[in-house]
């Protein structure tokens, strides 16, 4: 389950934002999860409420939000949404690995190019809060 | 009411300490493309397993990854194995990753950023198990790969392969000159597809291991794709001796 290992990333992150900056407890981790890499929403939040029990900081709340994908070309501008295309199951499944990989498998529906940036939703950060 | 919103970027964190994780990391350089770095660093990584090290190798080139090749790895995310993260790929005694098997080898071209952050995202998931040793085999060039790297890794064995021609040599020293600014250490300089020691004096007068000359075989193209192969070509019996011979950049295990 690669769930597992961003799982650990995150504990990872917030304690290693905790110790730098002296705290021993986070009211609120807030989690984005991109629509691009399609986390498992349910198998993270499992993994990440067994590995908070061991983490370094007292962590009171996990919070998982989704984001929706969105492309916007750098060529012509155009703006589309992951739900406007259709991604093979290998694709989709190869970016949830690496999201950087949707660039060999999509390109822009208006005008083909590749070079488009992920606007939002390409996959995991965290927010941390002190006094939610 | 919150006082103290910050945003973070997970996987760095991990990625740290999963190189954190492996005993000695090599990164394989050069500024100049097509001086040998892949193969280079897939003969290393072979010669290395052969005397028993349990060695990764990581390709860091992106936009352009070869290893799968020299290697004779198929390209095909079926051949990666998932426990609690991602698991690296068994070729000649070798544990491989590479971007190769989540494109197919497909065309892949990526901005800065993108590199950097395909870079991280695969270093952050790959589970090495307790290997002693990992070489990384980097594009030609400094850029977001190579910063991102030694930031993630700052006591990492730099080795800077090059050809003999005064082009690559050029790139050479510009290389160990930058690397230097930034207190990086060169560890080695591998002179490549070369009969000559023509870049020994240029190493060692800068207080820097020399390997090689490490001769051009014309045998190699029909050994790619064969660890075995490989193993028979003149450059990895050139190699095996060296680090039989002791050097102090390849004989930690020892």
């Amino acid at each position: 389950m690669h769930e597992w290992a961003l799982a650990e990333s995150i504990i990872r992150a917030a304690e290693e934002y905790a110790s730098r900056n002296g705290l021993q407890r986070i009211s609120l981790l807030r989690v984005y999860l991109g629509e691009l890499q399609a986390i498992d929403h349910e198998i993270l939040g499992f993994a990440l409420d067994n590995l908070r029990r061991e983490a370094g900081v007292a962590i009171d709340r996990i919070e998982i939000v989704e984001e929706e994908a969105v492309f916007r070309c750098n060529r012509c501008g155009y703006e589309w949404r992951l739900s406007d295309t259709d991604l093979p199951e290998e694709a989709r499944e190869a970016i949830h690995f690496v999201p950087e990989a949707v660039h060999a498998y999509m390109a822009c529906p208006r005008c083909g190019s590749r070079d488009y940036v992920v606007v939002s939703g390409r996959g995991v950060r965290i927010e941390v809060d002190l006094e939610g | 009411m919150s006082w103290a919103l910050t945003v973070i970027d997970p996987r760095w964190a991990m990625a740290r300490e999963r190189l954190r994780g492996v005993g000695r990391v090599f990164f394989v350089e050069s500024s100049k493309g097509g001086v040998g770095k892949t193969v280079f660093s897939a003969l290393l990584a072979l010669v290395l397993a052969e005397k028993g090290v349990r060695v990764g190798l990581f390709d860091a080139d992106f936009t352009n990854p070869g290893l799968h090749t020299v290697l004779g790895v198929e390209p095909v995310l079926e051949a990666i194995g998932e426990d609690k993260g991602v698991l690296p790929v068994e070729a000649g005694g070798v544990l491989f990753m590479s971007i190769a098997f989540y494109t197919g080898g497909r065309p892949l071209g990526l901005r800065g950023y993108e590199a950097s952050s395909a870079l991280v995202e695969l270093l952050a998931v790959t589970r090495w198990g307790g290997i002693d040793a990992l070489v990384v085999d980097t594009p030609p060039g400094i850029g977001d790969e190579h910063m991102d790297l030694h930031w993630l890794r700052p006591d990492t064995r730099v080795i800077a392969v090059s050809t003999p021609s005064r082009l690559a040599v050029e790139s050479l020293i510009r290389l160990i000159e930058y690397l230097g600014s930034q207190g990086i250490r060169v560890a080695a300089v591998a002179e490549n597809m070369s009969d000559k020691p023509s870049l020994r004096p240029l190493a060692e007068d800068r207080g820097i291991e020399y390997i090689g000359p490490l001769p051009y075989d014309p045998g190699l193209e029909q050994a790619l794709g064969s660890p075995a192969g490989l193993r028979s070509t003149k450059p990895y019996r050139v190699l095996r001796r060296l680090v039989d011979r002791g050097l102090d950049t390849l004989g930690w295990w020892r």
